[in-house]
C-alpha cells in the first residue's frame, strides 16, 4: 500500500524564509530552518510541508544521489527522522524524533542510467517501474527482457528487489533480489556506499568476491540506507511462449508434482492455483507452466518433455491448448471479482517450503470456510522449488466492503497457521514483525539490531520498520 | 611444552587431548597452503567436534586476545587460511555430519567439515535425484569453505555458490551461537528472506566475522544423462558471442572455456566445453543436435567456432572433464614439477573477456609459461565470467618463485585495468583492492568488520587496510 497524504497541506511556495548561513539555530525557528535547508537542496518545487499527528513533516522529491546525500547528512545532524520507500508513512508517530520528519519521494529519480547488452544488466534509479523498464527494453533492446513483477507492473523495481519479490522468471532464476548485481546506497550518516563490482570497476556486472554487503540492504525495509541506483540482471527475450496446464484433485500430490516439474529445469514460471470461483474450478488443483524459447525448436522441445511427464499418470490431466474463457477463469485474479461482485477481498502472503503445502492448503481452506468466504490460492514456485510464495486470497462474494470483520480474523488465523507449520509470513508491518521476532533466535535478533546500530546509530532511517529488534 | 602452557591446557579441556596440538610437525603442515606462496606460524591447532566446543574455544580466544583461523580443507590457493598473526588454527574437519536433506524442497544442512567428496557420495547413495553444484576443487575441499568464498561449479548458470546459501549457523566473537535465514524462526532452512539478510556478513569475509558451524545449501536436480559437447574457438574475440548464443537457450548445464598453450607455439588452443543434461535419450539427442548446429553459420573476423566430436580427444581428457569431483588437477598444479602454483582469480563482465584473454597471453609469453593458461566459466546467463589463471612454479627454485610472483603482480594489474573484480583475493591483494575501492565502501567494510569482531581475533589480517 502506498503512502497517501492525510494531514493538512502547507504549500512551500510563496514563502521565502531567511537563509541561515551562520549555523546558529537560535536565529531562526526550527521549522523555518529545516524548510530553508531542504529548499536549498531540492528546490521549492520539490518540497511540501504537512502536519499530522502533531508532527510537522517535510515531503521532498529529490532528483539526484547528491541531493539525497545532502538531505540525509542534514537530517542526521539535526536528528530528524527520514522516511522513504514503499509504505513509508506515519503509522507510528511516536517513532519520530523531535516532532519533525522528512519523507523522501523517489519518484522523480526515474533514469535508466545504463543498459549493458552484452553482459545483460540495467542500472536503474529508484523511481523506475517495471513497466518503464519493459518499455525501454522494448524500444531499444528488443533482444532483452527483465524479470517482470507479475502482479504489479507499476511497482518500482527497487521495491520488488528489496522485498524478496517474485517475478516472471522466479522459478528458474530466483527472486528479484537474487538478480541484483550492485547497489549505490546513501547510508544513514550521509556517506555513499557502492556495493558489488561497481565499488572497484566502472561496470556493475557482479556482486561477488568482495565482502558481501548486499545483504545489509535486502529485506531491511530501508532502515539501513537509501538505494539510489540498482543494477538488475536482464535476460534474453524469449519470443516463443506457451502454456501447459496440469490438473488434479488431491492436494497431497502437489509437492510430488512440483518436484517432478522443477526437476526438468525448463519452466520459467510455475504457479499452483486453486479457487472456488468460478464454481466449476472448485476442488481442482491447477499447475500452470509458462514455457519459452528463443526459437520454436527450443519451445517445442520443452513442450514435448512436459507433455510426456505425466503421460501415463492416471490422476494428472495435461492440457496444452486452453480456450480463452478457461484461461481467463484460471488466471483472473480477485480484483476482477471485486468489481463484478462487490466482494470483500483480502489476502495473506507467505514463504514456505514445498513439503508443508498440503497441510497449508488443507488448513487454509478450513480457516477460510469457517467464515462466509471463498478461497483463491495462487502459489508461486520460486527458485526450482526451494521455496514457495503462497498467496492465500479470501473473498466474501456480495459482501459490502464495510463487512470486513472476517478478514482480520482470517488473516490472523492464517498467519498463526503458517508460522506453526514452519513458513514465514511476508507481511512484515510493525505488528506482524512482533510475533516473528518473538519466535526468532534471540542472538539473531540481537545481531540484526547491532548491525542496524552500526549503520544508523541515531535511528533516523525508517524507524517504524524492524523496530522490534530493538525492543525485543 | 604443552603441560606448562595454560592456554594449551584449557584447549585440551575443551576438545580433548587428542584434538589439540602445538607440535612443530603439525604446525609446519598447517602453516601453509598448497600453493606454497605464503607461510605463517601459529601456536595451537584444535579440532573441535561440536558447536559447543567451537564456542568455548572462541570464548577462550576472546578472553586471552588470541587470533583464531578457521580452516576447512586448507586447499585455497589464495592464502586464506594461512595464520599470519599466530594464535589458534581451528580445523573444522571433525564437524563433518550431513544433518538433514530435504528431498522435495532440495536443500541440505551440513557441518563445516563436510567435504565435497563426502557430500557427493552421500547424495549419490541416498538421494540419487539430487546434486550439488560441484566445484572444480579436489574432493577433500570442504563444501562450506568453497561456498563461503563464492566458489563456482557445474551449476553456476544459477550463480556463484554463495548464491546457493539458504542459511547459516555461526559462532560470533562473543561465543554466542546465531542462526541466520529461515532457520532462525523455523525448523526449515529453506530461504534467506524475507528476513533481513544477515548471511552476507559471513560470505567472502574469509572468516573474519565469525565461525560458521552449520550451512544450509540448495540442491538441484540430478539428471540421468550428462554429456560434453566440445567446440574449438579459433578467435578469442568470439567468446562473448559464443556465451550469448548458448546461454540464450538456457538449456546448458555449464560452460567452461579452457585455454592451453603448447610449448613452442604462439597461439593457445582454446576449447569451449559445453555440458548438457537430460532425463531421456531422446531429450539428450534433441539438445545435442541443437547445440551441434548452433554455430554452423558463425564467423568472427573470418574465424569460426567449430564443433569437435569427442572422439577426436583422448578418452582420459573427456573422462577427467566429466568427473565429479574433478580429476586431474594435480597435473595442472604440478606442471613445473615443483609442487607450487600461483593463482589469480577474477570476475569479468562478458565483453571484457577477449581483452583479458589477450593481456593474459602477453604475460604468459613474457614469462614463458606454457601448458594450461586459463579456465573461464560462465556465471548466470552470461552475466559474468570467472577467469582463473594459474602460474605453476617450483618451490625449490627461487628464480621460479620470483617469476611466478612477477607474473601474478602483472596479472592482478590486468584485472584492475580490465574493469574486473579480483576473486578469492589473497591477503596481500586484499589491501590493494581496498585501496582501489570506493572509499565509502571500504569504510563500510571496516565498520562492519569492527562491529563483528571488535578485538580482531577472527582470521586477522583479512580485509584489513593495514595488512600487506
Amino acid at each position: 500500500m502506498r503512502w497517501t497524504p492525510r494531514g493538512s497541506l502547507t504549500p512551500a511556495t510563496g514563502i521565502n524564509p531567511p537563509v541561515n548561513t551562520s549555523g546558529n539555530d537560535v536565529v531562526m525557528n526550527k521549522e523555518d530552518h529545516i524548510k530553508a535547508a531542504l529548499e536549498s537542496i531540492v528546490g521549492r518545487d520539490s518540497l511540501w510541508i504537512r502536519d499530522e499527528y502533531s508532527t510537522r513533516y517535510y515531503e521532498i522529491a529529490p532528483v539526484s544521489t547528491e541531493a539525497i546525500q545532502a538531505v540525509v547528512k542534514f537530517a542526521n545532524r539535526k536528528n530528524i527522522t527520514v522516511f522513504h520507500g514503499k509504505g513509508s508513512h506515519f503509522s507510528q508517530p511516536q517513532s519520530i524524533s523531535n516532532h519533525h520528519a522528512i519523507v523522501l519521494r523517489l519518484s522523480k529519480m526515474k533514469k535508466i542510467t545504463a543498459v549493458n547488452e552484452t553482459s545483460r544488466y540495467a542500472i536503474v534509479e529508484p523511481g523506475v517501474t517495471h513497466q518503464e523498464l519493459t518499455g525501454c527494453l522494448d524500444a531499444h533492446y528488443p533482444l532483452l527482457q527483465h524479470c517482470l513483477s507479475p502482479d504489479s507492473p507499476g511497482d518500482t523495481i527497487l521495491d520488488t528487489a528489496l522485498g524478496c519479490g517474485t517475478n516472471s522468471l522466479s522459478t528458474l532464476y530466483g527472486n528479484t533480489d537474487d538478480m541484483v548485481q550492485g547497489l549505490e546506497v546513501v547510508l544513514p550518516d550521509g556517506s555513499i556506499g557502492k556495493i558489488g563490482s561497481c565499488c572497484i570497476s566502472r561496470l556493475w556486472f557482479a556482486n561477488h568476491a568482495l565482502p558481501d554487503l548486499k545483504g545489509l540492504f535486502l529485506n531491511w525495509h530501508g532502515t539501513t540506507g537509501i538505494i539510489t541506483k540498482l543494477s538488475l540482471r536482464l535476460f534474453c527475450r524469449f519470443d516463443f511462449n506457451d502454456l501447459i496446464i496440469y490438473t488434479f484433485k488431491d492436494h497431497q500430490m502437489i509437492p510430488g508434482v512440483i518436484e517432478k516439474v522443477t526437476h526438468l529445469e525448463m519452466a520459467d514460471m510455475v504457479t499452483i492455483i486453486g479457487k472456488e470461483l468460478p464454481t466449476y474450478l472448485e476442488g481442482m488443483i491447477i499447475i500452470a507452466l509458462h514455457l519459452s524459447g528463443t526459437t520454436q525448436e527450443v519451445l517445442d522441445l520443452k513442450k514435448e518433455v512436459f507433455k510426456n511427464l505425466f503421460k501415463n499418470h492416471k490422476k494428472v490431466m495435461v492440457k496444452d491448448c486452453l480456450s480463452k474463457d478457461m484461461r481467463n477463469a484460471i488466471f483472473t485474479g480477485a480484483d476482477s471479482l471485486d468489481k463484478k461482485d462487490k466482494a470483500s477481498i483480502d489476502s495473506f502472503d507467505c514463504l514456505m517450503p514445498l513439503e508443508i503445502i498440503p497441510a497449508a492448503w488443507r488448513q487454509g481452506i478450513k480457516i477460510i470456510h469457517t467464515h462466509p468466504c471463498k478461497y483463491l490460492f495462487d502459489f508461486f514456485v520460486e527458485d526450482h522449488g526451494h521455496r514457495i510464495f503462497g498467496k492465500f486470497t479470501y473473498v466474501s462474494p456480495g459482501c459490502a466492503a464495510g463487512l470486513s470483520s472476517p478478514v482480520q480474523s482470517i488473516r490472523k488465523e492464517l498467519r498463526a497457521m503458517i508460522l506453526d507449520l514452519g513458513g514465514i509470513p511476508r507481511d512484515l508491518s510493525e505488528g506482524n514483525q512482533k510475533d516473528l521476532v518473538q519466535k526468532m533466535d534471540p542472538v539473531t535478533a540481537g545481531l540484526a539490531n547491532k548491525i542496524r546500530h552500526v549503520l544508523d546509530a541515531n535511528r533516523i532511517m525508517n524507524p517504524d520498520k524492524w523496530r522490534i529488534f530493538h525492543n525485543r | 611444552m604443552g603441560d606448562n602452557d595454560p592456554v594449551y591446557q584449557m584447549l585440551k579441556d575443551i576438545v580433548g587431548e587428542d584434538f589439540v596440538s602445538n607440535r612443530q610437525e603439525e604446525r609446519y603442515i598447517y602453516s601453509r597452503v598448497p600453493s606454497g606462496t605464503r607461510i605463517g606460524d601459529f601456536r595451537y591447532l584444535v579440532l573441535p567436534k561440536t558447536v559447543g566446543e567451537v564456542r568455548e574455544v572462541v570464548k577462550l580466544a576472546g578472553t586471552n586476545h588470541i587470533p583464531i583461523v578457521p580452516m576447512g580443507g586448507g586447499l585455497s590457493l589464495s592464502d586464506l587460511t594461512v595464520p599470519i598473526k599466530g594464535g589458534i588454527v581451528m580445523d573444522m574437519k571433525r564437524m563433518d555430519r550431513v544433518l538433514e536433506v530435504h528431498e522435495q524442497s532440495r536443500w541440505v544442512l551440513i557441518e563445516p567439515g563436510v567435504t565435497i567428496g563426502k557430500l557427493i557420495a552421500y547424495l549419490n547413495k541416498n538421494y540419487p535425484r539430487l546434486r550439488i553444484s560441484v566445484p572444480d576443487a579436489p574432493p577433500s575441499a570442504t563444501m562450506c569453505g568453497n561456498v563461503l568464498i563464492s566458489g563456482s561449479g557445474h551449476l553456476s548458470k544459477y550463480g556463484f555458490h554463495s548464491d546457493m546459501i539458504n542459511g547459516l549457523e555461526v559462532v560470533l566473537y562473543t561465543g554466542e551461537v546465531c542462526k541466520l535465514g529461515s532457520g532462525s524462526i523455523s525448523p526449515y532452512w529453506f530461504s534467506r528472506g524475507p528476513l533481513p539478510d544477515l548471511s552476507g556478513l559471513f560470505i567472502n569475509w574469509c572468516g573474519c566475522t565469525g565461525i560458521v558451524t552449520k550451512l544450509s545449501i540448495k540442491l538441484y536436480p540430478k539428471h540421468q544423462f550428462r554429456e560434453l559437447v566440445i567446440f574449438k574457438i579459433e578467435e578469442p574475440g568470439s567468446i562473448p558471442d559464443a556465451i550469448q548464443i548458448i546461454t540464450a537457450t538456457g538449456l546448458m548445464e555449464d560452460i567452461l572455456i579452457f585455454a592451453m598453450k603448447p610449448e613452442r607455439s604462439h597461439n593457445p588452443t582454446t576449447l569451449l566445453l559445453l555440458f548438457i543434461t537430460a532425463d531421456s535419450e531422446k531429450e539428450m539427442k534433441l539438445k545435442k543436435n541443437l547445440f551441434e548446429n548452433i554455430f554452423s553459420d558463425y564467423r568472427c573476423n573470418g574465424r569460426r567456432i567449430l564443433y569437435k566430436p569427442n572422439d577426436l580427444f583422448p578418452g582420459k581428457l573427456i573422462h577427467d572433464m566429466m568427473a565429479e569431483p574433478k580429476n586431474g588437477l594435480e597435473d595442472t598444479v604440478d606442471a613445473k614439477k615443483g609442487g607450487g602454483v600461483g593463482s589469480i582469480g577474477a570476475i569479468f563482465s562478458l565483453e571484457k573477456v577477449p581483452l583479458a584473454f589477450k593481456k593474459g597471453l602477453e604475460i604468459s609469453e613474457k614469462y614463458q609459461f606454457t601448458g594450461p593458461l586459463y579456465t573461464i566459466r560462465n556465471i548466470g546467463l552470461g552475466h559474468s565470467m570467472v577467469m582463473g589463471i594459474l602460474y605453476p612454479f617450483n618451490r625449490a627454485d627461487e628464480k621460479s618463485i620470483d617469476i611466478m610472483k612477477k607474473a601474478l603482480e602483472e596479472a592482478m594489474e590486468m584485472v584492475y585495468e580490465g574493469s574486473g573484480v579480483p576473486w578469492k583475493v589473497s591477503i596481500d591483494k586484499q589491501e590493494k583492492t581496498m585501496k582501489k575501492m570506493d572509499p565509502g565502501t571500504c569504510d563500510l567494510i571496516t565498520r562492519i568488520k569492527h562491529a563483528m569482531d571488535p578485538q580482531g581475533i577472527f582470521n586477522p589480517g583479512n580485509w584489513d587496510k593495514s595488512t600487506g
